[in-house]
């Protein structure tokens, strides 16, 4: 077979590319920030699922049950309450650009061994600098949330590379011998405080004289034509696949594939609940939940499907995997499938297993363009069993409905595939039995 | 015995980490199994003996090796099947048989 070209292709030419982008110090700092910021979204989306009930009042019949009516005086509560209930809101999502930069500029002064404290807190005054210039004793909240995640990946790299260089070339106040040390270290971060505050408050001010918006608005603006290129089916497609050619090769896909999409996705559904408090339309269809319950439904390609499969498989090494698989796998966890099946390097489970998360997140993507699903706007932890999750998400019933679809339409796929693997299994044991007999005999 | 498990977010290692535990306590070993993401690794590499990664970071290998290397801790990728089955025993003996 001309599969072992194939192999040597993704253990020798994808491999090391893997390796470089895997200890990327940048790439990995934005994927630790971005892992740092959900405990925000998480509390963030608990006020959301609380202001906004999963009923629309002006679909309600002549005579409600008893549930459709709690749910409408928690809808009316709601509604009264609004205020209250987001302020929680307002101190997590509504500043996750701020909390980004935290993280981000934390995970990257740590790969440099710089000093912890003052790295973060010059970073965010770089950020503050140029995302909330102060007016009238008030910080404008505009751009710390989602809106300045681009701008807080930007400036926390920035101010952290800024600060390493003057580190490396020692450029600090030098005190005379005779001075103490913790009085001499006091004066230490004066410099690299002072150049940070110049360069970003004076980028800062050109910016907004020659384009006459503020930094992250200008990067939103920058941004733009590559955010709504990620919101579509093909790029959905092609994440997808590239995720899933990894993971076939036996290496942690979306560990890779995600570092570079999660701004993207977050940003997403984010921006969506935005828009929903703000009573407009929600814009976005590819967000995080969208990935993690849709397209990874049960674990990386989507075997959720497959688990059920191999519990009832005729093989009877199949049949121990799914044991071991079928838990772990309504929690999206799907290792023991991967490396047990395996499916990793396994020729004949190549196409399902690379091609059935793609085409579940090119069908989930219309049926959420159609309307026929509503669109995410909370998160939730990716370990969540996905129609929990996807309900969670997008508070829709609806959303659960779609999870039951796609876990049959991914069982099809997989289906023949299945099969054929596990004919040969029973057949290869059964020629070990036999020839052990004949051995014996 | 100190051993870490680590992967992309802990979460599959500490399957095998459970069936570990579980086979070191039938062996009478005295053993302190934990699962960690891998962005763990350099904050708490120094407080183990022996580390094992998951096949599915094995692109993270030479890296973390030579951060083993410099506190004396080996680093090695857990054979696929085993940790595919969550096959306790065999990812602890090939703990014990680094550790030697």
């Amino acid at each position: 077979m001309g599969d072992n070209r194939f192999f040597d292709f993704l253990e020798n030419k994808m491999m090391p590319v893997m390796s470089r982008i895997g200890n990327q110090r940048h790439l990995s700092a934005v994927k630790n920030g971005m892992v740092g910021i959900i405990p925000f979204t998480i509390l963030g989306s608990l006020c959301l699922i609380l202001r906004f009930p999963p009923i629309d009042p002006s679909r309600v019949g002549a005579n409600p049950n008893f549930f459709i009516k709690m749910l409408l005086a928690w809808k009316a509560w709601a509604e009264a309450n609004a205020a209250a209930i987001m302020m929680p809101y307002q101190m997590t999502m509504a500043l996750l650009g701020f909390f980004a930069v935290v993280a981000i500029s934390y995970n990257l002064a740590k790969t440099y061994k710089l000093n912890l404290l003052s790295s973060v807190s010059l970073s965010v005054m770089s950020y503050l600098i140029v995302s909330a210039p102060a007016k009238d004793g008030t910080l404008p909240m505009q751009y710390l949330d989602s809106k300045g995640l681009f701008t807080a990946i930007i400036v926390g790299i920035l101010a952290v590379e800024i600060l390493r260089i003057m580190d490396e070339r020692g450029l600090k106040i030098k005190m005379p011998d005779g001075v103490p040390p913790a009085v001499a270290n006091s004066f230490g971060s004066l410099i690299p405080g002072f150049v940070l505050l110049i360069t970003f408050y004076f980028g800062s001010l050109i910016i907004q004289s020659t384009t006459g918006m503020i930094l992250p608005k200008a990067i939103m603006a920058m941004m733009a034509p590559l955010v709504s290129a990620v919101d579509s089916p093909v790029a959905i497609f092609l994440t997808a696949f590239l995720c899933q050619l990894l993971w076939f090769a036996g290496i942690h896909g979306a560990n890779t594939v995600l570092a570079v999409l999660n701004p993207f996705l977050i940003q997403n559904w984010t921006t969506n609940a935005e828009l929903r408090i703000a009573g407009e339309q929600m814009q976005y269809i590819f967000t995080r939940p969208f990935w993690s319950y849709y397209i990874v439904l049960g674990g990386s390609g989507a075997t959720l499907g497959l688990a059920f499969m191999l519990l009832w498989s005729r093989s009877k090494q199949l049949k121990s995997v799914g044991k071991v698989a079928i838990l772990p796998a309504l929690f999206n966890i799907n290792e023991p499938i991967i490396f047990g099946a395996p499916l990793v390097l396994n020729p004949i489970m190549f196409f399902p297993f690379v091609f059935t998360s793609p085409i579940l997140g090119v069908i989930a993507y219309y049926v959420t363009k159609w309307g026929w699903v509503g669109k995410s706007f909370t998160n939730a932890p990716w370990t969540t069993p996905a129609p929990i999750g996807a309900f969670l998400t997008t508070l829709d019933w609806r959303a659960p409905i779609l999870i039951v679809a796609l876990t049959i339409i991914s069982a099809a796929i997989y289906y023949p595939f299945f099969k054929a693997y596990e004919k040969q299994l029973v057949e290869e044991n059964a020629e070990k039995n036999n020839s052990g007999e004949v051995a014996t005999a | 015995m100190k051993i870490l498990l680590t992967c992309a977010a802990g979460m599959s290692t500490s399957l095998v980490v459970e069936k570990m535990k579980k086979a070191a306590k039938k062996r009478d070993l005295e053993a302190t199994i934990k699962a960690e993401a891998l962005d763990k690794f350099e904050d708490v590499v120094e407080e183990y003996d022996v580390v094992l990664l998951g096949p599915q970071i094995r692109y993270k290998k030479d890296s973390f090796q030579k951060i083993g290397a410099e506190h004396d801790i080996k680093v090695e990728v857990i054979d696929s099947a085993a940790y595919g089955m969550a096959d306790g025993e065999k990812v602890l003996d090939q703990a014990l048989e680094l550790l030697e």
